[in-house]
């Protein structure tokens, strides 16, 4: 029990990774499952980042003189700032493709334009 | 300062300079599009041709991104297969975008209404769009290839995977759309999956530079974790590659994208996921993968046999001719799994051969059936009956290309197959090789029925008269280079060969 309040990140992670691909998979609404594909690249953006993290960490800045204080890991910060361009524009992407998706079935449940055999 | 200094990335940063250019010179000079992205892709084929000897001579060539030293910043190491692959890209990505110029025109004339059948509702400001996607998506997979880090990879797959979903839903019609959803409801988890395992084990070993991690997993105390990542890795990285049970994306998305994307995506853009596995497995992982993880490489060859007899039984199953070409990628995709799996260097050898020939095959495949769709519409196999007697230059080319996918002797496809099966005798694995086999049988049905109809059966009743011959020079010369270059590297592989058997011998194989 102790473990895993020590290592919560982890299993916040993981839970939230799990109710996006759950999300994915069940939801025949298109939009929800672009919301669960969003909730699943936050949650290893969240994870990635809490890797990095220390407790009172600063910022990974030398002072010339003073000893080096405890830091936090700035580069896990730095891969998460361009996994979010990357999430960003596929969720861009994938919203317009919805949007042709509802022009041409008028609707954006799959199950329902499933039906729809032209 | 030299210029030859930055020679590594000049290939990737010409394409990506070139393709912002574009769509701004557009407003102005309409025509220009093509002609920038073909002479932008020319000029990385001649940039990564000049690498080739290079990195054959040094071993390996070695870049500092902003001048960061390598396992701080980001390197770009370009070995001898990263180099070939280079040039790969760059050819088929050349003949194609030369391919696709009258494919995406508008019609000339009346006369021509017909001829661009996929593109009749594309409007004419998408034009400039879809060459300057075709040009990132090049420029992703040279950047991906070259890459010498692990994350700087991952980045270059997204790149590359949003770029491909815009290219399959491309002329905006309903297929097309569902198809791109489809891919993307499957491939942006898998993104995850990667970003994830890249997570778990930047964890444990504090760097991402594939060299640095290639020393370290081994001497690492976090086995468990290290080998929990690189199965989560190989899930992610065997969806982009279209592995057998998570394929289901493949045959929707490549059938219904214009045929030079389509093209694209078989020859080039799912083998990046396949060079993933490959890379990460002999690079990163080092020696470590196949002591702790082999059942996981078990696995994956039980799972490459079946995509090569599922692929095959599909492929001959099928009534339109592109749907078939694309279960015979998910087949050929089963074969290169295969080669890799079996941890032998013989067959990896076999299996990185079959990467080249099948990316010639595959492009020339697609490239014929967009040359028939734009002439005559047709899209199922019996419509092609008789189809030589008007096109006999694409039946030809289809021909030649379908010896090197079946892989009878003098041709390309036979020298992969060669080795993958030797693989499989050096490994003692005599029911894979005999699963080969039997591909290579199934795929002769598949194939030459197509070129049976094609050549030896009249028309049916009515069909190709009002077809008035072949395609556009434009479009038959590309078709016909690929056809000519699966032939060709059957005869230069003596010259091919022992520099890629060296590449592999350095991989950190055996141990």
């Amino acid at each position: 029990m102790i473990a895993l309040l020590d290592n919560l990140n982890y299993a916040v992670a993981m839970i939230l990774f799990c109710i996006g691909f759950y999300t994915v998979i069940m939801r025949s609404n298109l939009i929800k499952k672009i919301v669960g594909l969003t909730i699943m690249q936050v949650a290893v953006f969240f994870f990635l980042v809490s890797i990095g993290y220390l407790a009172d960490g600063e910022a990974p800045t030398v002072i010339p003189g003073a000893p080096p204080p405890p830091m936090v890991n700035p580069l896990p910060q730095a891969m998460i700032l361009t996994a979010i361009v990357i999430s960003v524009s596929t969720t861009a992407l994938f919203l317009s493709l919805a949007l042709k998706f509802y022009e041409h079935h008028g609707t954006v449940d799959m199950d329902k334009a499933k039906e729809d055999k032209r | 300062m030299e210029l030859s200094q930055h020679a590594a990335i000049y290939p990737i940063v010409t394409l990506l300079f070139v393709a912002v250019l574009i769509p701004v010179i557009t407003l102005r000079k309409k025509n220009w599009d093509m002609p920038l992205a073909g002479l932008a892709l020319l000029a990385s084929l001649v940039l990564s041709a000049i690498l080739v000897p290079q990195v054959r001579a040094a071993g390996y060539l070695s870049y500092h991104l902003g001048s960061w030293e390598p396992p701080f910043g980001i390197e770009i190491r370009i070995d001898f297969l990263g180099a070939l692959m280079m040039v790969l890209i760059s050819a088929i990505c050349l003949i194609v975008i030369v391919y696709s110029r009258r494919y995406v025109a508008p019609a000339r004339s009346e006369g021509e209404k017909t001829f661009f059948f996929h593109f009749e509702e594309m409007e004419e400001s998408k034009r400039p769009v879809y060459y300057s996607l075709f040009l990132v998506i090049s420029a992703s997979m040279l950047g991906f290839v070259a890459s010498g880090d692990i994350f700087n990879m991952f980045v270059f797959l997204e790149l590359k995977a949003i770029c491909s979903y815009a290219l399959v839903a491309i002329p905006g019609t309903r297929l097309p759309v569902r198809a791109a959803i489809k891919y993307m409801l499957m491939a942006v988890p898998a993104a995850m999956l990667v970003l994830l395992a890249i997570g778990l084990l930047y964890s444990v070993t504090g760097t991402l530079n594939l060299a640095d991690l290639a020393e370290r997993p081994a001497s690492s105390d976090y086995a468990q974790i290290i080998n929990i990542s690189y199965v989560i890795l190989i899930v992610g990285f065997a969806v982009k590659a279209a592995v057998f049970p998570v394929h289901i994306w493949l045959p929707d998305a490549h059938s219904k994208a214009p045929s030079p994307v389509s093209a694209l995506l078989s020859a080039l853009v799912v083998k990046m996921g396949l060079f993933g596995i490959i890379r990460v497995s002999y690079s990163a992982y080092g020696t470590h993968f196949h002591s702790d993880a082999s059942f996981v490489v078990n696995i994956v060859m039980w799972a490459a046999a079946i995509a090569i007899v599922y692929g095959a039984i599909m492929a001959i199953r099928q009534r339109e001719f592109k749907l078939m070409m694309a279960y015979g990628t998910v087949m050929n995709i089963g074969y290169i799994v295969l080669g890799f799996a079996l941890i032998d260097e013989t067959a990896l050898l076999g299996s990185m051969y079959h990467v080249m020939v099948h990316a010639l095959a595959k492009a020339c495949f697609f490239l014929c059936a967009g040359l028939i769709i734009s002439r005559s519409g047709y899209q199922t196999i019996d419509d092609l009956k008789g189809a030589s007697r008007k096109m006999p230059l694409t039946c030809a080319a289809f021909a030649l290309a379908s010896l090197a996918i079946v892989g009878i002797p003098p041709t390309s496809g036979f020298i992969s197959k060669w080795y993958l099966i030797s693989g499989c005798l050096n490994t003692g694995n005599i029911f894979m090789g005999a699963i080969i086999l039997a591909g290579s049988v199934m795929a002769a049905v598949y194939c030459f029925r197509v070129v049976y109809y094609m050549f030896f059966l009249p028309p049916s009743n009515g069909l190709w008269q009002e077809v008035s011959g072949e395609g556009p020079a434009s479009m038959v010369v590309p078709t016909w280079i690929l056809a000519a270059a699966t032939l060709a590297l059957g005869f230069v592989s003596s010259w091919v060969l022992p520099p890629l058997r060296d590449a592999i011998a350095s991989l950190p194989l055996g141990a």
